[in-house]
């Protein structure tokens, strides 16, 4: 049993979006017989509705199985599943390096996407060895030695011997789990060396506490030991330890080389933070696995119970969201329009309308958001600095040196027609182009320098609109520098309704004041006095529109006394209102907060 | 007839003292008809002396012979559907009759001894500008009737006017100012001339509003006969059935022919929603009073005060009553709801 290690394969799947990740590892947990196919539900590992629904991967699931080679060997598989979407990159990296290869997925018929390189990239920093495949090789259009030469031009991995798969027909899985026999190496480490183990996710079991997933480097973990996690320093004691294969299955430790899970009565997610060291508390390892770091949200919004719907509720369904998610956070704040709600920090636009998409669906809570926000540092006149995450908070104009925003490093793929129309939604956001590059001769990645706050609005939308669907993204934060911002107020019928302030760069202002004010003119009813509707800047209106009084409210005759339909009219028209927030002496559909941040195609 | 005979029995000991013959086109009965069903409505219920009686007619199709008639047989009021004195605006509405036809049917009710006559003019009507509404309401008021209602055109679905105005785009309504304007204006002018805007869309000489008019908005019962009619008796309000198979069918089996779908059995809070909408139509608004020998219950137990504030200008209050302003008959709907 000494070289136990020589038949454990750890490894991740990377694909982007719809290049059928899900999909092939439903074909290979089928194909090492770990589930019959009759209990096989759709795409195995996506087990969240959302997930399902959205066919992206959120929460990560790591499932052991077990392949019998034509080597005559059993191996044990240990397959360890990505997070697919931008937001989430620092999960994804820590999920990579808890393996010692990736087998890369790419889409025969479409090739390379940014968010591929992306992933590729956070696994070559973590020195895996990468296995390419082709996928969706079935289908008319695939393109496979075309798309072996360009993961070879773009990513320089070998892709000649690529296996050609059809996750969906499962067509060329053997030869694939061959290779991961073959290509991905066995991990090293030492069972008797002193507890190195890294957490890469964890979730929270209602009987179990908090469950860590863990890759151990070194060392053995038990039942009863007491483990101390470095970063955040905590101590607890170990109540079991197994291996998901699929469902959670018990074993008497957990050795250098496994994967598997460590259960010691945590109470949520954010004391088991993904990154951590897990070692023994009194003989720890020397020093914890590097790359640990502790997400920060990057993106802030408020959301508050909609008409009708109690604070306790929505209070209560945050608390139950957190325990599951340490990139989630959130506060008590109170709006003057709004009343008593939260801010809460995401680490992006997607998480956030997963959260609240949660909430409505999950939790069957009727929430109003208010726009998005980035963080912006405020310096201030005498040197001190604040960060700035809610509009409202920003410190009175005179008390303020400087604001800096967040800026990215935006990499956007797309394919060349498409490049003219990138350019110029980046140029329109404040992008600057720092080069251009042709993957091939069809394919160009563009990067580009841009302000957070504006890729959080609406330029996914506009990517995907303006690039047929075709473009992809990935960005990640580089640093804050010195911008000027400035807060725009929307002003109801002269009054101030904080819940739609949001801060933008002075060259948008104009634009995105009158964007506002006619989106508003739209969506807010007629009331029996006209409704002026200003976007303004400090006392300076900048944009504005009126919504007309209520006139024609129909003096009919109330032919032959049908009194029942008439009370049936004023009862629709009653319940129309419903769904309206009050700001002062005007109404608000609830739609306005999230229609004001829509990417109009027409503008 | 039969339905007469048949619905009668629940009302034996209850006052008649309004009758309104209308819904369609009456005057296209013949005349003997009219008065064989005011006859027996005369034979089945307790019909007052000074009853309010009714009949809604279209100027193209009444005549001397009709009108004599009808005075015989005890009618002492004429609704006439004149819409407009605007030939354009008749024609864009699709109706028979000319503006000639509507002077002519007037002076023939009064020359044959029709004193308590009611006009109704239309605006709000596509390609109808406000002069034209304006001539229609002057030569209305020229004319002189006892009661003059007004209303703004209600397109419905369905309607040969809907497909035109929203479908096909044919036509294109007066914009909302402007229907606006239509009614004000309307209302001043009846105002200057002595007539009471006793009702959101109806103005009268003094002592002539419509007892009829007045019934719907009053809490009143009121007894529908015929097809679709609707009812308000002991607390339920319902509908006839509006298949005329279902009907005749009804009538030959001698049971009455109601709709039982249509039954409606509202709360007390309802009705109580029921009273005060309708009592806004009336000029002399909710009377509380009646609110209370009614229900039992003061009205501001029931309501805010607040709306008051809320709707500032646009429904008043004073001491024994709450009505709505010219401004708030504007937008009597979204205040009616506040009450629903």
């Amino acid at each position: 049993m000494k070289d136990y290690k020589k038949y454990i394969r750890n490894f991740s799947i990377i694909a982007h979006i719809d290049h059928g990740k899900s999909t092939l590892a439903d074909r290979i947990i089928e194909k090492t017989g770990l589930v019959s196919e009759r209990e096989m539900r759709e795409q195995f590992l996506d087990n969240m509705d959302l997930e399902r629904e959205r066919g992206i991967t959120i929460k990560l699931q790591t499932t052991r199985l077990v392949f019998k080679s034509q080597d005559g060997n059993e191996y044990i598989f240990n397959l360890i599943d990505t997070p697919g979407h931008v937001d989430f990159t620092y999960e994804v990296s820590r999920s990579l390096a808890a393996c010692e290869g990736a087998v890369l997925v790419v889409d025969a018929t479409q090739g390379v996407e940014a968010q591929t390189l992306a992933n590729v990239y956070l696994a070559m920093n973590e020195d895996l060895e990468i296995t390419p495949v082709l996928n969706k090789i079935d289908l008319p259009s695939a393109r496979p030695d075309e798309i072996k030469q360009e993961i070879e031009d773009v990513i320089g991995v070998d892709a000649q011997d690529a296996p050609l798969v059809s996750a969906k027909e499962g067509i060329g899985i053997e030869e694939l789990l061959e290779k991961i026999v073959t290509e991905i190496p066995a991990p090293e480490g030492d069972e008797n060396d002193k507890l190195k183990a890294l957490i890469f996710d964890s979730y929270y079991d209602n009987y179990k506490g908090v469950v860590i997933y863990t890759r151990i480097f070194d060392g053995t973990v038990k039942k009863g030991d007491m483990i101390q996690l470095m970063n955040t320093g905590k101590k607890y004691e170990v109540t079991e330890v197994g291996v998901y294969s699929p469902g959670p299955v018990e074993t008497k430790s957990l050795r250098a080389g496994e994967v598997g899970y460590i259960c010691a009565s945590i109470k949520q997610v954010a004391d088991a933070r993904v990154g951590d060291t897990i070692t023994i508390a009194d003989d720890p390892t020397d020093e914890p696995l590097p790359g640990y770091k502790k997400v920060q949200p990057m993106v802030y919004c408020g959301i508050y119970p909609a008409e009708g719907e109690k604070y306790e509720n929505v209070k209560d369904a945050l608390e139950k969201l957190q325990v599951n998610d340490a990139a989630f956070h959130f506060e008590p704040e109170t709006s003057t329009a709004l009343g008593f709600g939260f801010r809460c920090g995401f680490l992006g636009l997607l998480h956030m309308e997963i959260i609240v998409e949660r909430l409505e669906r999950e939790f069957d809570l009727a929430v109003v958001t208010t726009s998005p926000s980035v963080i912006y540092k405020v310096v201030l006149t005498d040197g001190t600095v604040e960060m700035v995450q809610n509009p409202s908070n920003l410190p009175e104009q005179t008390l303020i040196d400087h604001i800096e925003e967040p800026m990215v490093k935006a990499d956007i793929m797309v394919p060349k027609e498409y490049v003219g129309n990138i350019m110029e939604i980046c140029q329109d956001r404040r992008g600057r182009m720092i080069h251009m590059e042709y993957i091939t001769e069809n394919r160009v990645n563009l990067h580009y320098d841009m302000p957070l706050n504006e890729v959080i609005y609406d330029f996914f939308d506009a990517l995907k609109s303006k690039t047929r669907g075709y473009g992809s993204l990935d960005y990640e934060f580089t640093r804050y520098e010195p911008s000027k911002v400035v807060k725009l107020d929307i002003l109801l019928n002269k009054d101030m309704v904080d819940a739609f302030s949001m801060i933008v760069h002075e060259s948008k202002a104009y634009s995105r004041g009158r964007f506002v004010c006619s989106k508003l003119k739209e969506i807010i009813p007629m009331h029996q006095f006209e409704v002026p509707i200003q976007a303004s800047i400090g006392q300076k209106v900048i944009a504005r529109e009126t919504v007309r009084a209520y006139r024609k409210d129909v003096i009919a005759k109330c032919y032959g006394g049908d009194i029942s339909r008439k009370k049936k009219l004023l009862e629709k028209q009653k319940e129309g209102k419903k769904r309206m927030r009050q700001f002062g002496t005007v109404e608000v559909p609830q739609e306005a907060f999230t229609a004001v941040l829509k990417y109009d195609d027409n503008k | 007839m039969k339905e007469i005979r048949i619905r009668a029995a629940d009302w034996r000991d209850k006052k008649v003292d309004s009758i309104y013959i209308g819904g369609g086109t009456p005057s296209l009965l013949s005349e003997w008809d009219i008065g064989k069903i005011l006859d027996t409505i005369r034979e089945e219920f307790n019909v007052t002396e000074d009853a309010e009686i009714t009949i809604e007619v279209n100027p193209a199709t009444v005549s001397d012979e009709k009108l004599i008639r009808y005075l015989r047989k005890g009618i002492n009021r004429l609704s006439i559907g004149v819409q407009s004195f605007d030939n354009h605006v008749l024609n864009v509405l699709g109706r028979i009759h000319t503006k000639n036809d509507a002077f002519y049917c007037y002076q023939r009710a009064m020359k044959l001894g029709f004193k308590n006559i009611n006009i109704d003019i239309m605006f709000g009507i596509p390609q109808q500008n406000m002069k034209m509404w304006k001539d229609t309401v002057r030569q209305a008021i020229f004319l002189r009737p006892t009661h003059i209602s007004l209303y703004s055109l209600q397109v419905e679905e369905g309607t040969e006017m809907f497909k035109k105005v929203y479908v096909d785009e044919l036509l294109e309504l007066p914009a909302e100012e402007t229907d606006r304007e239509m009614y004000h204006t309307a209302l001043r002018m009846m105002r200057t001339a002595g007539y009471e805007h006793y009702e959101i869309s109806n103005g009268a000489l003094p002592g002539y509003s419509s007892r009829h008019n007045m019934k719907y908005w009053s809490y009143d019962e009121y007894l529908g006969l015929g097809l679709g009619a609707s009812s308000f008796a002991g607390g339920v309000r319902f509908k006839n059935c509006e298949s005329m198979y279902e009907y005749v069918q009804a009538i030959k089996e001698g049971v009455a022919p109601i709709d039982t779908a249509s039954v409606e059995k509202y709360t007390l809070r309802e009705e109580m929603g029921i009273f005060a909408f309708t009592g806004l139509r009336k000029a002399e608004g909710i009377d509380f009073k009646r609110f209370e020998e009614v229900f039992g219950m003061d009205f501001f137990d029931v309501y805010d005060i607040e709306l008051v504030n809320k709707y500032k200008g646009k429904l008043l209050y004073k001491q024994d009553r709450l009505f709505l302003s010219e401004d708030g008959m504007d937008i009597s709907n979204k205040i009616m709801a506040e009450f629903i």
